[in-house]
């Protein structure tokens, strides 16, 4: 055992105090494969509500502005999703990452809990995916019946993903996600800020457009939470459907 | 004889810090230690043979066998009830600023003023956190605030260990103003009648506190300053649980509530159970909960009920503290005879040691009121130090350590497990300004109490 494993299970004796659950329960069961369905007939606007849902700045929009941001920053991702695919020849999200000189790591250490973490883009050039929740997402293709949880899929979905926040940094000048703005003080002080769900919503367009996907990559967010925790699914997807109407 | 009994209590004394460290459950582990630091004396004062040492501690060598307990066990629970009805009241105030959404509120408002900035987000909501638990208190209002702010800090790409490390720091700045934290403290320091020797409302207390959450503050600030300095942000595509809707209208006026207790206080002198039950009726007036007669009851006792089960895990061990604090009076006189002449009686050589070796108050260690460092004071105290001096050297490492980035505090567990972050990464974002926060505020005791 090296220093630093020992350093750390010293750590993790002293802290071993097991962490209090807060989580909710109660909402109502779905079964897996039904919310798989469900879940691929959302469309794009759709996923607008939802994305906005988490967005910090979402007190400041009406309706009608929500609806439009969606469909522009749909509109940039799969812009953009052309743009590279021409600009360097592939539609592999990891030649395309080669191409552009980014690092990609995987991270096998499980990241589950309250907060599932499925990958990440580091400034200026990395990109981690998180091995144990591809594994478990994969795991579920078959009782799902859900394409995007095909391993390569997988893979290949949440690297798109990523590799569309490495693109917005390379174009921060130029690209929508980041030149949208809103103001958030009044005169004479001024805040611009751009919207950071637009890219989250970009991002989901860029990965669509690219590996030509037939749903929407915002469904991993209650199916890869599924093998992890089956009551924090079921709220995400109750979210979604409240906020979809279903 | 003496040397014997206090050698004794020595080794229980480690006893404790090792099954503090541990792990093991505190609540227990104050009855035992109450328990032979009452029998240990007894036992001393009956085979005493030094006319000298009996002579020099007259009430405590000569104690009839029937008080010693009666002091102990009846008298210290007892003394304590008047600190338990603040930290109840304090709790159902918090609860209310839960159930109208002005903690909610406050949240939003501060961001929609940040925007995409992540030094200015990460200030306004250290500032609005640490102001929300200057009041607020316990786990489950922790939880509730932090799955509102954790992941709007980390959707602005803000690491997930200053996330994290900013975020339970300010809750612990807010701490050192906090009444319901603080009663728990200044029941540490109840006379023979079970009196406080140091109130909340105690002037030069209340000038020291702010000042502790004014030092925090400023460093947890400056770390977030300092951290985002390269901008190396994180887009992580991740899902967390959902935000509960929600709750309705809470008008600007509302805002100011999470202080409004300690203001009254501080301002025009009302208590501070007055002041949370004008609190607690002002939140609900100005959010429209007291429309009807029947209504306000119901959202009374509701809150009511909740705050009380926030604070019921921690009442069991407040409970048995004062047990072990009164034992402790009975060992002075043993801990003297073998420490008189080791411990410096000096207040600056003291400052120097609590500011150095500060990390003591994290796992439980002999430095925080809520581990082992109960034992500690018990042996300061009988050195004889000033009460607000003592209060004030324990209650730093025992807020800035323990309350503010110990895995053993179980909110930070919580939100270290939710950030998805490692001990030693929490530790080593934290600990460096925990730390500093600790040498100021010991220097500033020093300089005001010393
Ligand atoms: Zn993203």
């Amino acid at each position: 055992m090296g220093k630093k494993e020992k350093w750390k299970r010293l750590m993790d004796a002293f802290g071993r105090k097991a962490a209090p659950e807060y989580e909710e329960k109660g909402y109502p069961q779905a079964g897996l494969r039904e919310m798989a369905q469900t879940l691929s007939g959302t469309d794009a606007r759709q996923w607008g509500k939802y994305a906005f849902h988490r967005e910090p700045l979402e007190g400041k929009f009406t309706e009608e502005q929500k609806d439009a941001f969606t469909l522009r920053a749909n509109a940039c991702g799969k812009e953009w999703a052309k743009r590279i695919a021409g600009k360097y020849e592939s539609r592999s999200p990891r030649k395309i990452a080669q191409k552009m000189g980014l690092k990609i790591r995987m991270d096998n250490t499980s990241r589950g809990g309250a907060n599932v973490l499925f990958a990440q883009f580091v400034q200026p050039d990395e990109i981690t995916l998180f091995a144990d929740c591809i594994d478990r997402g994969c795991a579920l293709r078959e009782e799902s019946g859900c394409a995007l949880l095909e391993r390569e899929t997988l893979t290949d979905v949440l690297l798109a993903h990523e590799l569309f926040h490495a693109v917005e940094e390379r174009n921060a000048e130029t690209i929508y996600t980041r030149t949208e703005k809103v103001e958030l003080w009044r005169k004479p002080f001024s805040n611009r800020s751009s919207i950071a769900c637009l890219s989250e919503i970009a991002a989901m367009a860029f990965a669509g457009r690219l590996l030509g996907l037939e749903s929407s990559p915002y469904m991993l967010d209650v199916l890869l939470v599924y093998p992890y925790n089956k009551d924090m699914a079921w709220a995400l997807y109750d979210e979604v459907c409240a906020l979809v109407g279903k | 004889m003496e040397y014997i009994i206090g050698i004794l209590l020595l080794l229980s004394f480690v006893g404790l810090a090792v099954y503090a460290v541990r792990g093991g459950n505190l609540m227990m582990g104050m009855l035992i230690m109450g328990i032979i630091w009452t029998a240990l004396p007894l036992i001393g004062n009956t085979f005493a043979t030094n006319p000298e040492f009996i002579a020099s501690y007259p009430g405590v060598t000569d104690i009839s066998f029937v008080d010693a307990i009666t002091n102990v066990f009846q008298s210290g629970p007892e003394g304590w009830g008047s600190v338990l009805v603040n930290v109840v009241f304090g709790a159902w105030f918090g609860r209310v600023l839960l159930a109208t959404g002005i903690a909610d509120a406050l949240i939003r408002k501060a961001v929609e003023l940040g925007g995409d900035k992540p030094v200015i987000i990460c200030v306004l909501l250290s500032t609005v956190t640490t102001a929300i638990f200057s009041t607020l208190f316990g786990a489950g209002a922790v939880v509730a605030i932090g799955v509102i702010i954790l992941p709007i800090l980390m959707s602005l790409g803000i690491p997930k260990t200053l996330s994290i490390g900013s975020f339970m720091m300010s809750v612990g700045a807010g701490m050192y103003l906090n009444p319901v934290l603080t009663g728990q403290f200044l029941a540490f320091f109840l006379d023979e009648e079970g009196k406080q020797m140091i109130t909340y409302d105690d002037p030069a207390r209340l000038k020291w506190a702010a000042v502790g959450v004014a030092v925090q503050l400023i460093m947890v600030i400056a770390m977030c300053v300092f951290a985002l300095r390269k901008k190396k942000t994180v887009h992580a595509w991740n899902a967390s649980a959902v935000r509960k809707a929600r709750p309705g209208y809470v008008p600007t006026v509302a805002l100011i509530a999470p202080i409004l207790p300690v203001l009254l206080l501080v301002v025009f002198n009302i208590p501070i159970i007055l002041g949370f039950t004008i609190g607690s009726f002002y939140a609900l007036a100005v959010c429209g909960k007291l429309k009807s007669f029947r209504g306000a009851c119901r959202v009374l006792n509701k809150d009511f009920y909740d705050g009380v089960v926030d604070t019921a895990p921690l009442v069991g061990f407040l409970l048995m503290i004062p047990m072990f604090n009164k034992a402790a009076e009975l060992c002075v006189p043993y801990f003297n005879a073998l420490l008189g002449n080791v411990i410096p009686n000096n207040t600056l050589v003291i400052s120097i040691a609590f500011a150095l070796l500060a990390p003591l108050g994290l796992f439980r260690g002999p430095f925080t009121l809520f581990g082992c460092g109960a034992a500690t004071l018990g042996i300061l105290k009988g050195i004889g130090f000033a009460t607000p001096y003592l209060y004030a050297l324990m209650v730093i490492p025992s807020v800035t350590m323990n309350v503010s980035i110990c895995m053993t505090q179980s909110w930070i567990a919580w939100g270290v497990s939710y950030a998805k972050v490692s001990t030693r990464e929490h530790l080593k974002q934290t600990l460096p300004v925990a730390w500093l926060v600790c040498v100021i505020m010991q220097a500033v005791t020093y300089i005001m109490f010393g």
